[in-house]
This record gives C-alpha cells, structure tokens and sequence, in this order.
C-alpha cells in the first residue's frame, strides 16, 4: 500500500490528476497518460528507489499496478544482491 | 497465410475520421500558397501552412528559383560529397551561417532528416542526452536511433532540467536537447537559461529552431537572436520549409564540428543534395528578410493578435502563445476533427492534432496567419467564428 502511494504521488507530479488514482486504473485509457509521460514516471520511480527498469519493459506497462509490480520485484532483486 | 496477415496489420485505422465524417489530412491543393488557396476548385483562406512570412508563392522568391534552374537545371543528381556541392549550395551555407551567427552550415533535405540523423553521429554510448517531453518526433526519434541513454525533462521546467544535470552520474558528454518555438502550441523555450545551464554543467545545447527562424529575433535572426545569446556553443538545426519559405533543414554551429558532420551524417552523405531551385529562393527569402522583416513580421503578429482575440471573445479555448501560434483546444480527437470540419465548410484550412500527436482528450486546431493574407482574410474569418462556435453549444 505504501508503494502504491508512492506511485501516485509521482504520478500525480507528472500529470497532476484531479482524482484519485487506483491501482487498476489503466494509465492510457483512465489516466490519459501517453507514453511519453510513462517515461517521465518511471524515470522518477528510479531515481527515487534508485533502480532501473528496461524501456522494453516499460512497454508492457498499462496500469498503476504493473508499475507496481515492477518496482516490488525490482526492490526484490535489489535486497537479494 | 502470413502475407495476408501482413497487409491485414498494415489497413489503416481511419475510425475517427469516419465518426466525424470528414477526414482533414491530405488536403488537395489546386494551387500555390495563394490568397485565397484552391481545394477541390473552392476556396480557402490559408491559416494551415507555416508560411509566416508570406513568401512562398512571392514573385521575387519565384523568380529567384527558376533562375537557379536556368543556371544548374532542375537537380544535380548527386549527393553533396559527391558531385551535388554547387557552388550555390556553398553560397546559401554560409548566407544561412551569416544570418543566424554561427561558424558554419550543412543542408539536408530536411531538418526531419538533419534531426534523425545528428545523434547517431554526435552521441557516444557513455554520454547522456536530456530532452524536452514536448520536443519534436524528428528529434526523439533520432535520439532513440543514437546508442546512449536518454532522458526526458518536463516542458520547459528549467528545475527538472537542473535537477537531471546535478543527479548526472555519466562520464560521457551530456546533451540538453529542445524546440525553439514548441509548433504545436506555440510556446517558447527559455532557452538562455538552457545555455546558461549547459556552460554550467559542461553540456552541448542543440536547440531545433524550425520554428523560430524567420519568426522570431531582432531581425528574424532566430532563437538566438531572440534571447541575446553571443558565442553559442551548442549545435543549431532548423527547417528551411517554414518562414524561411523553400524546403530543406539545415544544422550550424562551431566549423570543426560541421566539417566533421559533413562527412559523418549518413542523411548528407547518402541523399541526393538540396535541388538548385530552392536554393536560389532561400537567398532571396534572406534578402527579403533583411529588407522588410519590420513588415512582414508585423502583420504576422497582427493577424495573430486579431486571431487570438476573435476566439477568445467568443469563448473559445485558446492555447497560451508567445510566438504567432494560435491553438484551439478541442477536445477529443473526434470532436477535433469535427470541429476542424466546420471551419473547412467555411473555407478556412487549419491544422488539426489528434492523438498519438497530443494526448487523446487534448485536441489542437492550429492556426496560423502569414504575413501574405489580406486584411479582408482576417476580417472574413473573424466574422465566421459566430458560425463556427454555433456547433460547439
């Protein structure tokens, strides 16, 4: 849950949603995000957890909740090393 | 099976276009960038084109371009390293170097190709490029062709920009990449404090001024003029199809970077070079502009004053613009195009931008006025607006 805040707060600071954002929303169809402003996110979520995720996986990302899942295995993998 | 796959994946999508049951691209012109222009034998005030300056169907222009052809005929039939390099094409080069104040200049077939083709040649993989959200697909695509990383800054948010260079951890060179004149809403980027930004951090500024040349600056030097700025240390590229009223792209900047470019850039090297004729009408275009910009740039920015003020009165939407860019907020892609509708039932062309061009519920209708309409133009289509507004109740 508290991930998930995190997201919508960077989210939010890219795009500046009027509503609240769910993990299901879908970030092209409910969020209107295109996928230049998807980059703009994620590279905000790496600096912040200070990862990095692949542009092709970037791709595949159609809601709050990919993002999500993204971050956990990559903060997974980051803590097993 | 699979060929049939094939042509079936490669249909296009034209949903939009029939719900709005008009579809606005491809427009057929019966004629030049005249006063009024021809579609399909009506016609239509010009508010599409980037004719700023009014000059691409002058009669100077005109006659400067067939005198090109009477002396080089028709093309060269060669790329520059090879046997297109005229001695014309040397002339317009450094005419363009002189005008925007820089060392030296290529000329590609278009700034699309100058922008495609610069990164591949100027990035290595260890380097960095930092590039606007809302800079133009020519320069993201030619930077996603380039091997380094690159990453984007929000619109003309000189704090992200700062933000990006300090948490820099690259060991390569850094680019800050951006549009002069944003063309689809007309906003400027502060690009002296980009400059400033890039000496400050040991990056290379490459700014694409296809809209800013011969719009803006003291003497529609450009961008740099614009903002004052001397000793320019970064890489210029602009359209020669816009103000500047011909076609081709140009890249400028420091003489030993450009000589490099000149035998690196696979877009230079391998396309036949830039045809006689609109060679010829770019030196003429520069000799209009140093003789009557004064004019010329102030019914540009009359008429989009008048613009912007007609719409807004009537309540329409319209986009924030520093340059002689006027943008309608229109909605959806599909009420975009209906609207765009309205105003070609009307005889005025403009530009619509639907998604994937703008985000899908932010539609665009740009309009923008060259110096070469008459002042009946502008009155006739502020007098339309009542009409078109009618449809938006």
């Amino acid at each position: 849950m508290e991930l998930l805040n995190q997201i919508t707060t960077i989210i939010n600071r890219t795009i500046e949603w009027p509503e609240e954002i769910k993990a299901e929303d879908n970030l092209r169809d409910d969020l209107e995000i295109d996928s230049l402003d998807v980059m703009l996110i994620i590279q905000e979520v790496e600096d912040e957890f200070e990862i990095t995720i692949d542009r092709e996986d970037i791709t595949c990302m159609e809601t709050v909740q990919n993002i999500v899942d993204k971050l956990v295995q990559k903060l997974d993998l980051k803590s097993v090393a | 099976m699979k060929t049939k796959q094939f042509y079936e994946r490669c249909q296009l999508d034209d949903e939009v276009a029939r719900l709005a049951g008009f579809n606005p691209y491809y427009p057929l012109l019966g004629s030049g960038l005249d006063d009024p222009v021809v579609i399909a034998n009506h016609a239509f005030i010009d508010l599409a084109s980037n004719n700023y300056l009014g000059l691409a169907n002058d009669l100077r222009v005109k006659e400067a371009a067939i005198n090109g052809i009477e002396k080089y005929g028709v093309s060269l039939c060669a790329t520059p390293v090879a046997s297109g390099y005229s001695e014309l094409f040397k002339n317009v080069e450094e005419a363009l170097s002189d005008f925007v104040d820089l060392e030296e200049t290529i000329i590609l077939p278009s700034c699309y190709q100058a922008n495609n083709g610069l990164f591949q040649v100027i990035a290595l993989p260890d380097d960095l490029i930092l590039v606007d959200r809302d800079a133009h697909s020519s320069l993201m695509e030619g930077i996603r062709s380039a091997s380094c990383t690159f990453r984007l800054f929000r619109h003309n948010d000189m704090d992200h920009l700062q933000d990006l260079l300090n948490r820099n951890k690259c060991t390569g060179q850094v680019f800050v990449v951006t549009e002069s004149v944003f063309s689809t809403e007309g906003a400027i980027a502060p690009m002296d404090e980009i400059n400033t930004l890039c000496n400050k951090y040991g990056a290379i500024p490459v700014v694409d001024d296809s809209h800013g040349i011969g719009v803006i600056g003291k003497n529609g030097e450009g961008v740099l003029s614009h903002f004052s700025i001397k000793d320019y240390q970064g890489i210029y590229t602009a359209s020669l199809g816009k103000a500047m009223s011909t076609t081709g792209g140009m890249i400028s900047g420091k003489a030993s970077l450009i000589e490099y470019l000149r035998y690196s850039i696979s877009h230079l090297i391998y396309s036949t070079a830039l045809p006689p004729a609109p060679l010829m009408a770019v030196l003429e275009v520069l000799s209009i502009i140093d003789n009557e910009f004064s004019s010329l740039s102030e019914k540009m920015w009359r008429y989009a004053a008048q613009l912007k003020k007609g719409f807004t009165n009537a309540g329409f939407s319209m986009v924030s613009s520093e340059a002689p860019i006027n943008s309608i907020k229109s909605g959806n892609s599909v009420e975009t195009l209906i609207l765009t509708r309205k105003f070609h039932e009307l005889g005025i062309l403009t530009t619509p931008f639907i998604y994937p061009s703008v985000p899908e519920k932010e539609g665009r209708i740009r309009l923008i006025a060259g110096a070469n309409l008459s002042d009946v133009s502008i009155e006739y289509v502020l007098q339309s607006i009542t009409n078109i507004q009618n449809i938006l109740v």
